[in-house]
């Protein structure tokens, strides 16, 4: 097999990502087409903007379809701190110029924002953002005041022992309705 | 005040908010409040929090925002050693003392900038604000061209709505909840809470705090105070070298404390402590971290260019408030230059106070569920945003940029380049149309400041890339024969 084709296969894609890179695509053509509508003068900032910023959508897009090669630095940023177990291991620094500390830094602000990947993590993310979808329809054909309740303690029932979901979900009621009913006035 | 202390160094105890995220989660509850005390209070929060972030850091090896990470590094070793008490100690003061020092040298400065940006006509204004977004773009994640793109989506959602300079309303297809534009609390809240949460909730178990080897002295929390005082040198020159960081839009206080840390041992005479329970490696990094807020108010209050993500959600919160950063402080509200920079020093102040009579007691809080802590967090903050206007669509806004927040962080895009171009857009094109009005483009180019303004931008952008290409060429060079 010749290399080329062993480089392509062992190549890494994302759906993911190319789902998110056509995602701000769709988004920032509908503004720059919606541009050509109006006057000039109010076009000509979007424009300015939104049109090197589609091309660079673009440049990404291709090279999510492409895909990259995993890499070393790859491995070692998620080796700065792993979400599931919250450890912490930091490179040693005691040799450390200031391109290796800068990078450093920059490995712990990213590796902070690795999300856990495992089955468990996964499945616990979808409960909460459909839950979330689901609180803001209750209250919307509701009130927030019957979704926040039973929002709580259905998520809580889900995940922790019943008489801790009801303490919680009455103690966050409670102090939603004195924060924002109370004292700040707002009715829902 | 004392509120928005305890609730910062709860969240900064608490893994996974941040400061800058509970700020962002607690700007509508600032609505009713006046300018004024709703700057100390959102101040309050997020300045706090990274003196709670140092219990965790010290105690539990888990960073409560990336900037106390470096502190980690030998707090949590003096922890094991049972020196736990004396490395809070030592964080607290040392960041009382950096928090002193960046205010001071904020103040220093303050009068010489004051003069220089009541100087500054439109170009000088586009191009400050352009460069900010660049410096931004450029310095918070190693992928620069993530970066740029991020920060142009940014500009192009802060585009809908009425356009500045002719009043119309643009891009709002029809419906007329958007000719405000996109709000910036639902988007704010919707950034920071999204990614937050969920990786809050994916986990159903509390951080163990270690157990300190038995038969060690436990040490005392004003073994830290007399440590920092022994080390003065070692606060200073931590307190310049965040101070320096943080003047500089993008870089971050992260940054910061890891070279602070890093530069303490390169100078130390005991440097193979370090890594082992060295508590000038504590000073350092959390001095820095301080030292750094004060430096990031600087480019914030004085040219309007938020200096990391914690000043870029202040910025949100203030425009809300009606006070926009930046050469208007100055002309206008003066009174709210000086309470933001008392905000920002004395919630510091009273939380290493708070501390100091606690202890390593608030360290209980760790034991919270992030499974119990998500849902709660994501509530209060739906709540708070409906408040604003009453309008479900607001809440719907937040629940789109909560996936669009949790896509950008996952696939790396800068949800901070993102923030701050949506809270500089209007600001932004307005200045180009006056700049243009007033003498055209080549305006931009033939006012002085204006042009080394754009020198810096072009230079952060292909600086690298240059510099790059120029190791390749005389690597290239030097190989050959």
């Amino acid at each position: 097999m010749n290399e080329a084709r062993v480089k392509a296969t062992t190549r890494t894609r994302s759906v993911g990502a190319i789902v998110f890179d056509l995602f701000l695509i769709a988004f920032v053509l509908v503004i720059v087409v919606a541009a050509l509508d109006v006057s000039a003068r109010a076009a000509l900032f979007p424009l300015v903007v939104g049109i090197p910023t589609l091309i660079g959508l673009g440049i990404l897009l291709l090279r999510d379809i492409i895909g990259k090669p995993p890499t070393l630095e790859a491995e070692a940023k998620q080796a700065v701190y792993d979400p599931e177990t919250g450890e912490h291991h930091l490179p040693d620094l005691s040799h450390a110029d200031l391109r290796e500390l800068y990078d450093a830094a920059q490995d712990e602000i990213e590796a902070e924002e690795v999300l856990p990947d495992t089955p468990e993590a996964r499945r616990r993310q979808l409960l909460l953002a459909g839950w979330t979808v689901s609180i803001i329809v209750v209250g919307a054909l509701t009130s927030f005041l019957v979704a926040v309740p039973l929002g709580l303690l259905v998520i809580l029932l889900l995940t922790q022992r019943w008489y801790v979901a009801l303490v919680t979900s009455l103690g966050v009621t409670l102090f939603v309705y004195v924060l924002f009913g109370v004292i700040l006035g707002i009715r829902f | 005040m004392l509120l928005a202390v305890v609730i910062g160094l709860i969240v900064g105890v608490l893994p996974g908010i941040g400061g800058a995220g509970a700020t962002a989660l607690l700007i509508p509850v600032s609505f009713p409040m006046p300018p004024d005390l709703a700057i100390s209070f959102l101040m309050g929060v997020g300045v706090s929090s990274g003196i709670g972030g140092q219990v965790t850091s010290i105690l539990v090896n888990i960073p409560g925002d990336p900037p106390n990470a470096a502190t980690t590094i030998d707090g949590y070793a003096m922890t094991r050693k049972g020196k736990a008490a004396e490395a809070l100690g030592a964080a607290t003061f040392g960041s009382v003392f950096g928090a002193i020092f960046g205010t001071l040298g904020l103040l220093a400065i303050l009068p010489f900038a004051r003069d220089l940006v009541l100087s500054f006509s439109y170009a000088e204004f586009f191009m400050i604000m352009l460069t900010g977004l660049v410096l931004i773009a450029g310095l918070t994640r190693r992928n620069v061209f993530k970066g740029l793109v991020s920060a142009g989506v940014g500009l192009m959602v802060a585009f809908i709505g009425l356009d500045p300079v002719n009043g119309q309303p643009r891009f709002t297809f029809g419906q007329l909840y958007l000719w405000d534009g996109i709000d910036l609390v639902p988007a704010l809240v919707g950034l920071f809470a999204g990614a937050e949460m969920l990786a809050l909730f994916s986990t159903n178990t509390s951080p163990v705090m270690v157990k300190a080897v038995e038969g060690v002295r436990q040490s005392r929390f004003v073994d830290g105070l007399v440590s920092v005082v022994r080390g003065w040198k070692v606060v200073l020159s931590s307190s310049v070298v965040g101070f320096i960081i943080g003047v500089i839009p993008g870089i971050g206080s992260t940054v910061g404390s890891f070279v602070a840390y890093g530069q303490t041992r390169r100078f130390s005479r005991h440097k193979d402590d370090y890594g082992s329970g060295a508590v000038d490696g504590v000073i350092a990094s959390e001095t820095a971290n301080d030292a750094d807020k004060g430096g990031a108010l600087l480019p914030t209050v004085v040219f309007g260019i938020p200096g990391g993500t914690l000043m870029a959600v202040l910025a949100a919160g203030l425009i809300i408030h009606g006070v926009q950063m930046g050469p208007t402080l100055f002309r206008q509200d003066q009174h709210i230059l000086y309470v933001l920079i008392v905000a920002s020093l004395l919630p510091r102040l009273v939380a290493a106070g708070i501390l100091t009579i606690l202890g390593t007691r608030v360290a209980a809080l760790v034991r919270i569920r992030g499974d119990i802590l998500a849902p709660i967090v994501i509530v209060v903050s739906m709540m708070g945003v409906y408040a604003i206007n009453r309008e479900i669509r607001d809440v719907l806004i937040a629940l789109v940029f909560s996936y669009v927040g949790y896509a950008m962080e996952r696939h790396g895009f800068s949800r901070v380049a993102l923030i701050i171009a949506l809270v500089l857009g209007a600001n932004m094109e307005l200045t180009f149309h006056q700049t243009l009005d007033a003498g055209g483009l080549q305006t931009f180019f033939t006012r002085p400041i204006a042009l080394v303004l754009f020198v810096v931008a072009a230079l952060t952008l292909f600086g690298p890339l240059v510099l790059k290409l120029w190791r390749q060429v005389a690597a290239r060079g030097a190989a050959a024969p």
